[in-house]
């Protein structure tokens, strides 16, 4: 197993690459009802703002690959944002503030792993338990205000900066991508999440330290949502006790459409980065086109059911064939 | 037997309920009070006299901060009738409430290529990246419904380093303040205690209750401790709980003033079904579920109300005169008029408040 990518290869060709064709349908349909979609600017501002809900996504994906659902990436999102803008306010150096919005992401993760393993308490109930926890430290913190004193120039370049018409921001997505990929098709930590997500049970009797696995799921997804905060921050300049916390339903939307490319069935990366494009070229393909406001929710509610039910067939799908 | 039984009961059920409403009978102060709805005295244009004409065939990129929310929809609907007008393409990009959605929004906007962008209760400290790519691509961006710019205090963000809209349209929030304070004062029948519940975070928000507060110091009122915060993800039955549990600890409460007419609206109808009807909420914004509640004699007394399409002619006025390249109109809000609605000056019913002049006519003639 050294080595070894986990393969299904029963899937057909229009299972694993289906979406390509309708992500391109996408862009052919909204390129023809606007003559701005399709535009190096447009692309542009799409994947950059698509940076941050990635890095969520990314951290979604750890902890949707044990079986585990979290509640809180929203709200370590914000509890990190706060803590840097505040951080920045009273004159921290600014080196520092990144880094330590990225260890109060992690360390939010590490809480939420201790809940779920040591507690026995359902990762639903005690994620949101601690997600509410961190809107009240959040709110604390900011007093209910707009914290943007100081934000380290730094951050700011390079949540906005671009370079060849793309943000340094997607840049560092992409290399994010490729190393999550690598570490869950590549080492044993990747091959002990999917067996601990497939079978916890199974996964002990194998030797595997399943909740050892579970709480660094946890603090991957914590340490992911630490580094989206420090993205927006930089994009937004300012910090608040109601920032970020509405990006989880898409980030778990995208991490379930995953799986319905490339590998169908199993959450993979470059499922995800597909899923992803779809929807954010989707959504602006609809309001840059002149659809009325609502028809945006409606998409995004459209894509979210889709995504689960697909999710659930392929899910089924790929375990008949094992 | 079994369904005969089961059509038996459920014919009984719905008889009983049918029987039921016909005896209930609405408490004298829920139905529907027979107010007076005034025809408010003619009041004259104060508006720019200096003539702007307007362009034809922009793209105008509307920019509301919730889309759902009629502070932010019914100037933006005003700016579309004038849109229409003008031949313009106006599109809207809703901000969805979250500083995020808001801040892709504007990037979307710049991406249409829009020549100018109205963004309506935009906070510029949250959406930097927007603004930047805005400037980035020379498109003027400008606001409505902030209160940071004459007559209210101007920002100085670029002393901080910090972008900023070109402008902002929005009433005086400190003379409606006063205006707010003086009502009480002059409808005070009790006690005269006044707790005022403050949402941080909100420029409008804050000059409002600078003029309240300072007003209340002149009046015969006095004010219940310290100010209650409240967050807006508060709003709804936190807020009324916090409310309710305030009122009964606090029982010489008189009046109860809360920032938007939403949270006022909720916190109205959460005191009516506790049986607390011996406190005046007063709100601000004059939306018509306020209004409706004035009028059915709620809990609900007051509300500070400005007119909202004024709000967008008078900011598409500034945009048409900015895009000439004339000098602004001072001040920037353009004397929009406001008003403290209660059940004295209601206006028709389904309708918000509005000032009675033609300024929809004066605008016309300066941009025709």
């Amino acid at each position: 197993m050294n080595g070894r990518k986990i393969r299904n290869g029963n899937s057909s060709f229009l299972e694993k690459y289906g979406m390509i064709g309708i992500l391109i349908l996408i862009v052919m349909f909204f390129s023809f009802t606007s003559k701005n979609f399709f535009s190096v600017r447009n692309f542009s501002n799409i994947l950059i703002s698509q940076a941050v809900m990635g890095c969520l996504a990314l951290g979604g994906m750890f902890i949707l690959i044990v079986n585990e659902f979290d509640l809180s990436l929203g709200y370590i999102l914000c509890f990190s944002m706060v803590l840097g803008a505040l951080l920045a306010e009273k004159g921290v150096p600014s080196l520092l503030i990144p880094v330590i919005m990225v260890v109060a992401g992690s360390a939010c993760g590490l809480l939420n792993g201790l809940i779920t393993t040591r507690l026995g308490i359902s990762s639903f109930i005690g994620t949101l338990s601690v997600g509410l926890m961190l809107s009240g430290i959040s709110q604390a913190l900011s007093g209910g205000g707009i914290l943007n004193t100081n934000i380290p120039a730094g951050m700011i370049t390079f949540a906005r900066g671009k370079i060849f018409q793309v943000g340094y921001c997607v840049w560092f997505l992409v290399l994010l991508c490729v190393i999550v990929w690598y570490i869950l098709n590549f080492t044993r930590f990747g091959r002990h999440l999917y067996a601990v997500g497939s079978s916890k049970r199974t996964a002990l009797f194998a030797g595997i330290k399943v909740q050892k696995v579970q709480i660094l799921a946890f603090m991957a997804s914590g340490f992911f949502c630490g580094i989206a905060a420090v993205l927006l921050l930089g994009q937004l300049g300012a910090a608040s006790s109601a920032y970020g916390t509405s990006l989880l339903l898409p980030a778990y939307s995208v991490v379930f459409l995953s799986k319905a490319a490339f590998i169908p069935g199993k959450i993979n990366v470059p499922g995800m980065i597909l899923g992803m494009l779809l929807c954010a070229l989707g959504e602006n393909g609809i309001e840059i086109s002149g659809v009325s406001t609502w028809g945006s929710y409606a998409f995004q509610g459209i894509i979210l059911i889709l995504s689960i039910w697909i999710s659930a067939v392929l899910t089924e799908r790929a375990a008949r064939a094992r | 037997m079994k369904r005969v039984v089961s059509l038996a009961l459920l014919l009984l059920l719905t008889g009983t309920t049918a029987g039921c409403s016909a005896l209930i009978e609405l408490p004298d102060e829920l139905e529907e009070n027979d107010q007076t709805t005034t025809v408010s005295e003619e009041v004259t244009f104060e508006g720019p006299a200096e003539k702007a004409k307007a362009p034809r065939g922009i793209k105008v990129a509307l920019v509301p901060a919730q889309a759902s929310l009629s502070g932010c929809i019914v100037p933006c609907e005003a700016i579309e009738e004038i849109g229409d007008r003008y031949e313009w393409d106006v599109q809207t990009f809703d901000g969805k409430g979250t500083p995020d959605e808001q801040n892709r929004s504007i990037m979307n906007a710049v991406a249409w290529e829009a020549d100018v962008i109205i963004t309506v209760s935009l906070d510029a400290r949250s959406v930097q990246q927007g603004i930047q790519a805005a400037n980035d691509a020379g498109i003027p961006i400008v606001s409505g419904s902030n209160g940071t710019d004459d007559p209210n205090p101007q920002l100085n963000l670029e002393e901080e380093g910090l972008l900023d809209f070109a402008f902002d349209v929005g009433p005086d929030y400190h003379a409606l303040g006063e205006a707010m304070a003086e009502w009480m004062d002059e409808n005070s029948d009790g006690s005269g205690e006044v707790v005022v519940y403050s949402c941080p975070g909100s420029y409008s928000v804050e000059y409002f209750e600078e003029g309240l507060l300072e007003k209340i110091e002149d009046t015969g009122l006095t004010l219940d401790e310290e100010l209650q915060y409240f967050t807006f993800e508060q709003m709804g039955d936190e807020l009324n709980r916090m409310v309710i549990g305030y009122v009964t600890s606090h029982p010489d409460t008189e009046f109860v003033f809360l920032p938007f007419d939403p949270a006022a609206v909720s916190v109205a109808e959460a005191l009516e079904s506790v049986g607390i009807h011996d406190v005046k909420v007063c709100g601000v914004l004059g939306n018509e579920e306020m209004i409706s509640l004035i009028r059915q004699g709620t809990a609900a007394v007051c509300t500070a109300a400005y007119d909202n399409v004024y709000l967008g002619y008078a900011t598409v006025d500034q945009t048409i005169r900015l895009l000439n390249g004339q000098e602004l109109a001072s001040p920037r809000g353009e004397n929009l008029p406001y008003t403290i609605v209660d059940s004295s000056n209601l206006p028709e019913e389904g309708e918000a408040w509005a000032p009675n002049m033609d300024y929809i006519g004066a605008y016309y003639e300066l941009w025709d």
